[in-house]
């Protein structure tokens, strides 16, 4: 007779391992058929996106400063928030528009949500940092676009499934009756023997216990 | 706003003092079994714990963001959480003894962020996001267990010693292990010392640090400061240790083993999943999952060295000792992870506020 628990704690460890293919993949994918490029925007001004027959407009870059103290002393200022308000074209035609910030690009797809989903086909405008030049501010975007993305999200949810199913081991007990009475038990595990060895004492001795009292 | 501060300040130094005092009074429970007075103990190390949460509690409402941004906050973060964890541990198993070395390191660590202490100030553009509390608690957490790894594999190689009757090996151990902290901590002093000229990349905004003659002699001053202290330190623990009645005050080497496993075996995922939380952060913030900074390339040495630990174990039935001294060894990779990286190289987890 037997007896098992986690049958598929053996997939954990190829699940996980296969996780690192599909990461690898998507980023030879995002490597190769992406690209990601630095894009200085003035104020107000238009500029081409990299690879595209679209256009970025800047409607105004705007940042709010904190002061750095020194004790009591201001000895000068560093940006608490900076954004461009940005607007996507194509021949002239407005695609989207957002205010974006360093933690909230602009992430623009011509395709449904589905295709998007599977083609990962976004571009994406990150407000990467600023400077300032003599005619006022000049924005400076991260222009992206990653093939393979969703590929390296299957990745990420691989790895994380994958290694938390690794601590539920796959355990096996068998027992078998001879024709003298005796029970043999056996017990198998793939992993975290030491506490395995003791829940089978356990077992083992309770099963001794309880047939004890049922022989007498 | 400043009364705050100063409250929080206040409040801050009482969790100081009582982590403090609780180190004498756990070490002494080490030596003398004494229930009584141990009881004192643990109703301070509440007491300090209540302190410090208040403060961080203050410091979360003057600030306007959870404490995690900078070294004092992090770092004091870190303490509060140790703290946190051994109470709960000791509530439910029967683990007093131990607080004898993590009460002492809560204390250490606590006592850093104070050194680092700076007014509250709102958070740098780059981590305005709701990622910074799950990227940080997650990471945080798996440090914790790493931490108690090291613990329980430090004294796994101290009981094996001690049982062996081996006296000499013992006083070895103790003595290599704090010099080694010790030296860590003395560069990671030294640095602070040093106070280096800080340069920003104007595209970027990465600040770096511009070090000068002057300021390696300091790191490399701390440095043997700390060799020598963590030396003395290690002789008088080692020749403490070194006496056969020990052995019967620490866990049994199976407990030890297998909680030095659980640590890992559980901080192993919880890394994991910090770092994938990093690379979906970084390519909300940035457009890229992953930009070789120094912190992103040694948590993955981290990961990949208690993956070597894992695999090890699980497939080469690795046990006892040898895997011991890669949990000691991985708090090394961990604390040079989680301080060496923000202290030494730069980067956008330096913790730097741009001038």
């Amino acid at each position: 007779m037997l007896a098992e628990k986690g049958r598929w704690s053996g997939l954990a460890s190829i699940a996980f391992h296969l996780s690192f293919l599909f990461i690898g993949l998507g980023a030879i994918l995002a490597g190769t058929l992406g690209f990601d490029e630095s894009l200085d925007l003035p104020d107000g001004l238009t500029a081409p996106v990299p690879h595209s027959e679209l256009r970025v407009t800047s409607h105004g870059f705007d940042m709010k400063t904190v002061p750095v103290k020194e004790g009591d002393r201001i000895t000068g200022y560093r940006p608490s928030v900076y954004s461009t308000d940005l607007e996507l074209t194509d021949g002239g035609e407005a695609l989207a528009r957002k205010t974006i910030t360093v933690n909230d690009p602009l992430r623009y797809s011509a395709s449904n949500w589905l295709l998007t989903l599977i083609t990962s086909s976004k571009i994406n405008f990150h407000q990467s940092s600023y400077y300032q030049s003599s005619n006022g501010y000049v924005s400076v975007l991260q222009v992206t676009y990653k093939p393979g993305k969703s590929l390296i999200y299957v990745g990420f949810g691989l790895m994380m499934a994958g290694i938390c199913a690794l601590y539920f081991p796959h355990r096996r007990i068998w027992v078998k009756a001879d024709e003298s009475g005796t029970l043999l038990l056996g017990g198998r595990t793939n992993r975290s023997k030491v506490i395995f060895q003791r829940d089978f004492d356990r077992i083992a001795n309770e099963l001794r216990h309880t047939l004890g009292k049922q022989e007498a | 706003m400043d009364s705050i501060t100063k409250i929080e300040e206040v409040l801050f130094i009482a969790a100081l003092i009582s982590y403090l005092v609780c180190s004498g009074i756990y070490i002494w429970y080490l030596i003398s079994r004494n229930e009584k007075f141990v009881r004192v103990g643990t109703m301070l190390l509440y007491m300090g714990l209540l302190a410090q949460t208040v403060a961080l509690g203050l410091r979360w409402y003057s600030s306007g963001h959870a404490p995690m941004s900078d070294l004092y906050e992090s770092l004091s973060l870190f303490g509060w959480g140790i703290i946190l964890f051994f109470l709960i541990a000791q509530h439910f198993y029967p683990v007093k003894a131990a607080g004898a070395l993590v009460v002492p390191t809560a204390f250490l660590i606590t006592s850093i962020a104070g050194v680092f202490y700076k007014g509250p100030e709102p958070l740098v553009p780059a981590l305005q996001s709701y990622w910074l509390w799950i990227h940080v608690t997650i990471a945080m957490l798996s440090y914790g267990l790493f931490t108690l790894s090291f613990g329980a594999g430090f004294f796994y190689i101290v009981q094996e010693y001690l049982l062996k009757k081996n006296y000499r090996n013992v006083l070895y151990t103790f003595l290599i292990l704090l010099s080694i902290l010790g030296l860590a901590l003395g560069f990671w002093a030294g640095s602070w010392w040093a106070e280096p000229a800080k340069v920003m990349d104007s595209v970027t905004q990465i600040v770096s640090n511009d070090y000068a003659t002057s300021d390696y002699l300091k790191i490399l001053g701390g440095g043997v400061i700390g060799l020598v202290v963590g030396c003395l330190l290690g002789f008088l623990a080692g020749k403490g240790a070194s006496k056969p009645g020990f052995s019967s005050r620490l866990p049994s080497l199976d407990v030890l083993d297998e909680v030095s496993y659980r640590g890992i075996a559980f901080g192993f995922p919880l890394l994991t999943i910090g770092i994938i939380t990093g690379a979906i952060w970084a390519d909300q913030a940035w457009g890229r999952w992953w930009g070789w900074d120094p912190k992103e390339t040694w948590s993955l040495i981290t990961w990949l060295f208690y993956g070597a630990y894992l695999h090890t174990r699980l497939t080469m039935g690795w046990r006892g000792r040898h895997s011991a001294i890669i949990a000691v060894i991985g708090l090394i990779v961990v604390l040079f992870t989680y301080l060496g990286v923000n202290l030494f190289l730069s980067g956008l987890h330096s913790y730097a506020v741009p001038a």
